[in-house]
């Protein structure tokens, strides 16, 4: 069993981990021929699976997998791999491979920084003591090479124990929408999940322990007309954000006919009038898990929310430059709350 | 022109509609029934007399008719303002953001916040009509009285509630106003991320480039009461998010309509103004010791003529004195009571004094007049909760002038002048710039004047909108403050 591979594009891989981090601690990590996958399912909250082509963060050429049934499933603390990926963010080169230490097998990062020492520096003229003839340039700024290895050790999954897995089936979504910026959802989400929480705060301190044990719920719809609500009630007040103009994407006619198309629930949502509200299919989402899940923003992602009225939310994140191939994506599958 | 004295200049003429309120139905509902009869007669004759007799009086008796019927059935909001700059609405609501809930009332001057705690400290923010664009107010109709004889009432007597008078969370109301303008680059954004009790006085937003009218079009901030015990809805429209916030009303505290704490305006002890950055500075130095009960002290007569005391924190007392004499305030921190050479704490406390010392302007105050009771003697003392004036502190670093009050009970009284510039940024005196101070100088000369007139007011000068948030305390008794002074100086 081997794997080896430069890494190509390190910030994102680092903002991915960092996004994927929030959400769980382990990553199940399932590396393919060509595509590599990255799945979160954590015991309560949201699911991530999310898949990319292996040139999206590994460099193709250098890429090797070898085992006997070509796919490797690895069991990784995603926290200790973003850290470790943070110090590749500024590397030259860095290389990741499968290795064993003892018994414990491990993901070595290894990466090739270099630096400008700051010039007549005693320090760095000691610490660059293995350089041939540092003494005879001993004033300047000089190049200094640094090599960090990284161990993250992982678990090898057994196929047999990750075939149970599969992505969660849902039915055709009621709505589909592509989000606005994420960054704005997300301060609003934040600001509304606080002003509900404070309010519950302030309500009493007699049910802190529920209070506590469950975070606000956020309501969350949108309709076929390109509007989007998002929205939180408490006793003190009713707060609803209200985007328009937004772009409920069309469906790919090459993988359906029209007359499938005709069948799809988004359809007969289409056909209510944008003021009545049977056509808004409405979702209610944990605050704190939401903001989590928006952090994916920094990676400046194109998001298509479908929207499965009292059900579930799935986000299909695409990211920057994929946005026509389907093979990046990653998926959110959000639980909705019963009111 | 103080509010009270516009209140008492508009009772002399106020508005009364042609017909008013109550007969508009009867009015608008007898001229469709003639309508209706008419149309019948010209039905029954058509010819060319009865066109000019029946049918051209029906056509206006219609016409007229349904707008007086319009006007009588349909539901006005009581209460509609907009706003495009909700950030100084902000700035105003958090002066006073120390309590969790405010009462609100609403005028046709404009909207009366206070927020009070323990009826021992009271903070009041009034937000003019001039801060809107569009203000407009429909005083709701009293079940108990007549309109007309409520609006002579209310001139008489300006404490009479009959404009309405609610509470909503007040939290919940900063929070969202925070919310306008949530997409913007750092300002308001590192405002909004440090926290309203820990912001430093000079995180003041200051123009700049990207805080230009050009980036606020397409905004707007609506405020609007519907009716009796409807929420308090706030919208705010930005390109592309529209946000609307339902405040739940609450119905006011039994006392509250009278929940001021009375100052006595005839019986005025003491006034100084000075500018606000000064009495912050001050506050916030003394702060540094923690102590239980500010002490103000001023005489007319000897030094030290105007003095703040921290007592009763852990580390003794220190007070602030401000010398009016050499034109330049003098912040001396002594360490114990009843030592006559002053003593600076420690290196790094002289250093910030004689910082402050050099930054501060020549002078002062621009009114000092302390005229204390008889039983007093020459000097004024009366001591105040640390803790309770502290909550003032957000209004001081925002405000650039504050007139300090105190009647001959003791209760005393922050009033806060808050001065917007016409592109709605503060205008913080916290900067002590000199050159900013000047180019405000020659408007604030006369400012002084109006936070003399007292009562929350608001006026132009100039470009710059000025509006007032006012603070009142209820002194400590002092039994209780010799208690703790002797509990501290046995410790």
């Amino acid at each position: 069993m081997r794997f080896r591979t430069q890494l190509t594009h390190v910030p994102t891989f680092s903002k991915l981990t960092a996004s994927l981090s929030s959400l769980g601690k382990v990553c199940w990590m399932r590396l393919e021929d060509g595509v590599v996958r990255f799945t979160i399912i954590p015991d309560q909250g949201t699911q991530v699976w999310a898949q990319l082509p292996v040139e999206a963060i590994f460099e193709e050429s250098t890429y090797i997998l070898e085992s006997n049934s070509g796919i490797i499933n690895l069991e990784v603390p995603v926290g200790a791999l973003h850290r470790a990926l943070r110090s590749a963010v500024t590397a030259t080169t860095s290389q990741l491979r499968l290795t064993k230490k003892g018994n414990v097998p491990l993901l070595a990062l290894t990466v090739h920084a270099s630096s400008w020492t700051a010039g007549s520096n005693a320090i760095g003229i000691s610490a660059s003591a293995g350089d041939p003839g540092p003494e005879s340039g001993g004033s300047g700024p000089r190049e200094r090479e640094t090599v960090i290895t990284q161990e993250v050790p992982v678990k090898v999954l057994h196929e047999t124990a990750v075939e149970g897995l599969h992505e969660p089936r849902c039915r055709d979504p009621d709505v589909h929408i592509i989000l606005p910026s994420l960054f704005q959802l997300k301060s609003i989400s934040e600001r509304f999940t606080k002003l509900a929480a404070d309010a519950r705060a302030s309500a009493g301190s007699s049910n802190v322990a529920a209070s506590a044990a469950a975070s606000p719920k956020l309501e969350l719809s949108a309709n076929m007309h390109g509007s989007l609500r998002l929205g939180i009630g408490t006793d003190a007040l009713s707060i609803s954000s209200v985007w328009t103009d937004l772009v409920n994407p069309p469906l790919d006619p090459g993988q359906l006919s029209p007359a499938e198309i005709e069948q799809l629930p988004s359809e007969r949502m289409r056909g209510f009038d944008p003021a009545d509200e049977a056509g808004w299919a409405k979702v209610r989402i944990d605050g704190k898990d939401w903001g989590r899940v928006l952090s994916v923003g920094r990676l400046s992602p194109k998001v298509v929310a479908c929207f499965i009225h009292e059900t579930a939310l799935v986000l299909y994140v695409y990211l920057p430059g994929s946005w026509n191939g389907e093979d990046s994506c990653l998926t959110y599958y959000i639980n909705s709350y019963a009111a | 022109m103080s509010l009270n004295e516009i209140w008492e200049a508009a009772s002399a003429s106020p508005y009364a509609p042609l017909v008013s309120k109550d007969n508009q139905f009867v009015v608008g509902f007898s001229l469709l029934f003639a309508a209706f009869i008419l149309t019948g007669l010209f039905g029954l004759n058509r010819s060319l007399a009865s066109i000019v007799s029946f049918g051209v009086p029906a056509s206006l008796a219609f016409g007229f008719g349904a707008v007086f019927m319009i006007c009588a059935v349909g539901v006005y909001p009581i209460f509609s303002a907009v706003s495009s700059n909700a950030h100084n609405l902000y700035t105003l609501l958090q002066c006073i953001g120390f309590a969790s809930k405010a009462t609100v009332q609403i005028t046709p001057d404009g909207i009366r916040f206070s927020a009070e705690e323990s009826r021992v400290v009271q903070g009041l923010a009034f937000l003019d009509k001039a801060l809107f664009t569009s203000y407009t107010f429909n005083p709701p109709l009293d079940p108990d009285h007549e309109p007309l004889h409520d609006e002579s009432a209310g001139a008489e007597d300006p404490d009479a509630t009959y404009y309405p008078c609610f509470m909503v969370s007040l939290t919940a109301l900063l929070e969202t106003l925070k919310i306008f303008g949530v997409n913007d680059p750092s300002p308001s954004t590192a405002l909004a991320g440090s926290g309203p009790s820990n912001r430093a006085p000079s995180a003041q937003p200051s123009s700049s480039a990207f805080t230009a009218p050009a980036l606020l079009l397409d905004r707007s901030c609506t405020l609007q009461y519907l009716q009796d015990g409807s929420p308090l809805s706030i919208t705010l429209s930005e390109t592309g998010v529209k946000t609307t916030c339902d405040l739940t009303t609450y119905e006011p505290d039994a006392f509250a309509a009278d929940a001021d704490i009375p100052l006595q305006r005839d019986a005025i002890a003491m006034k100084i103004i000075m500018r606000s950055a000064w009495l912050h500075n001050a506050v916030s130095e003394l702060s540094g010791t923690n102590p239980t009960i500010l002490r103000l002290s001023a005489s007319a007569t000897e030094e030290p003529y105007f003095s703040l005391t921290g007592i009763g924190g852990p580390f003794s007392e220190s007070s602030v004195e401000f010398s009016i004499e050499q034109h330049h305030t003098t912040p001396t921190n002594t360490t114990q009571q009843g030592q006559t050479h002053h003593k600076t704490l420690t290196d790094d406390g002289t250093s910030r004094a004689r910082a402050t010392r050099s930054k501060l302007a020549p002078t002062v105050t621009e009114t000092f007049l302390v005229s204390p009771p008889s039983s007093m003697g020459t000097r004024l003392r009366q001591d105040y909760k640390f803790a309770l004036v502290q909550k003032a502190a957000r209004a001081m670093a925002v405000a650039n002038k504050v007139s300090i009050r105190g009647d001959r009970q003791g209760v005393l009284s922050l009033q806060f002048m808050v001065e917007f510039d016409a592109l709605g940024v503060v205008h913080s005196s916290n900067s002590l710039n000199t050159s900013s101070y000047a180019a405000t100088g020659g408007g604030s000369g006369g400012a002084g004047g109006s936070i003399a007139g007292g009562g929350g007011g608001q006026r132009q000068t100039g470009n710059n909108t000025v509006s007032f948030v006012d603070f009142r305390f209820v002194p400590l008794l002092d039994e209780e403050s010799l208690e703790v002074e002797e509990g501290g100086g046995f410790e």
